[in-house]
């Protein structure tokens, strides 16, 4: 195995995710690319990335995760840094969403609490060194009609990397949470005009946030931030400061 | 591997986590690794990484479950060197 670090960013192949890989990648890592049902999106993106490699699996199945596991040892045969950044979301108000429904977003947060503990425990602790960069949300943080379950789920997620980070003291172990704004992605792409408009006012950079703009903070805290541990950085274009 | 050279190896490991010395001068298999010990819970994963990389063997967190003493520990790791 190189002395190459190696990067792991779960949901990489579309949008934040693969923006995320690509400024790893550039930043000297070997990068993970994980995907779900993205096959030819994630391939394309292997071919952009030198050294980099692809693992299928759904999170939200344990045996999914052990086998991500088991490809990641062989593969790579460490992790140095893991982006949690697969997200699922179902729009829909509370009173017209199905309890299946929202047990498929809940399933996430579960997904990625069992993979921080499966690397952690197979690479990060023995090395006594990582960064774990969870993806949150500002929705997680001011709300969002139609997202009750997504925002519960990313509002953990931040709760998740303050008690991580806790946990891990007297470790080189930095956990720490990203919480873009309203990012162009294929997900924002979907929204009719007039929400798009109501969104762009609340921003005062007037603008929604580029992905590579969040991949930067990721990088930031994957490379350097040395002294920030625990923490939420949003990066929102203004509408939201913590 | 005899089994008192795997206990030797358990001890060895577990030497730099004890808070309770006078046990470990009296340590044996039946030597309870929390209670005696005074190993502190929270790094137990520490000890068993170490025992994984001694001794070249892989521990599931199930079998993390099944040791409190010293000779389960020992026991452990010969049943996965096998």
């Amino acid at each position: 195995m190189s002395e190459q670090p190696v990067a792991l960013v779960t949901g990489a192949a579309t949008g934040i995710g693969a923006a995320c890989a690509r400024q790893l990648c550039a930043e000297g890592f070997r990068v993970g690319v994980h995907y779900r049902s993205s096959a030819e999106k994630a391939k394309k993106l292997l071919a952009e990335l030198p050294g980099a490699f692809g693992i299928q699996a759904d999170l939200t199945v344990s045996e999914e995760v052990d086998g991500l596991m088991g490809r990641l040892k062989e593969e790579a045969g460490t992790v140095d840094v893991l982006v949690n950044n697969a997200g699922y979301n179902i729009n829909a108000p509370m009173l017209a969403m199905k309890l299946e429904q929202y047990d498929a977003v809940a399933a996430m947060a579960r997904g990625t609490w069992y993979l921080s503990k499966g690397v952690l425990r197979r690479f990060m602790l023995r090395k006594n060194r990582g960064r774990i960069i969870n993806i949150s949300s500002v929705v997680g943080h001011t709300g969002n009609p139609g997202q009750v379950p997504y925002t519960m789920v990313k509002a953990g997620l931040d709760a998740f990397t303050k008690s991580l980070a806790q946990e891990l003291a007297g470790r080189e172990i930095l956990v720490n949470s990203v919480a873009p704004g309203f990012i162009d992605t294929e997900m924002t792409e979907e929204l009719p005009d007039e929400v798009k408009a109501a969104i762009l006012a609340r921003i005062p950079q007037g603008r929604m946030g580029r992905a590579e703009e969040v991949a930067d903070a990721v990088a930031f805290l994957a490379t350097r931030g040395h002294y920030v541990n625990g923490s939420v950085l949003h990066v929102n274009g203004g509408m939201y400061g913590g | 591997m005899e089994q008192s050279a795997v206990m030797e190896g358990v001890v060895k490991i577990l030497t730099p986590w004890v808070k309770n010395d006078e046990a470990l001068k009296g340590v044996s298999m039946e030597t309870n690794i929390l209670d005696d010990l005074k190993v502190n819970s929270a790094r137990l994963v520490d000890v068993v990484i170490a025992f994984e990389d001694e001794f070249d063997i892989e521990i599931d967190d199930e079998d993390v479950d099944t040791v409190n003493t010293v000779g389960d520990a020992v026991q452990l790791i010969s049943s996965k060197l096998g």
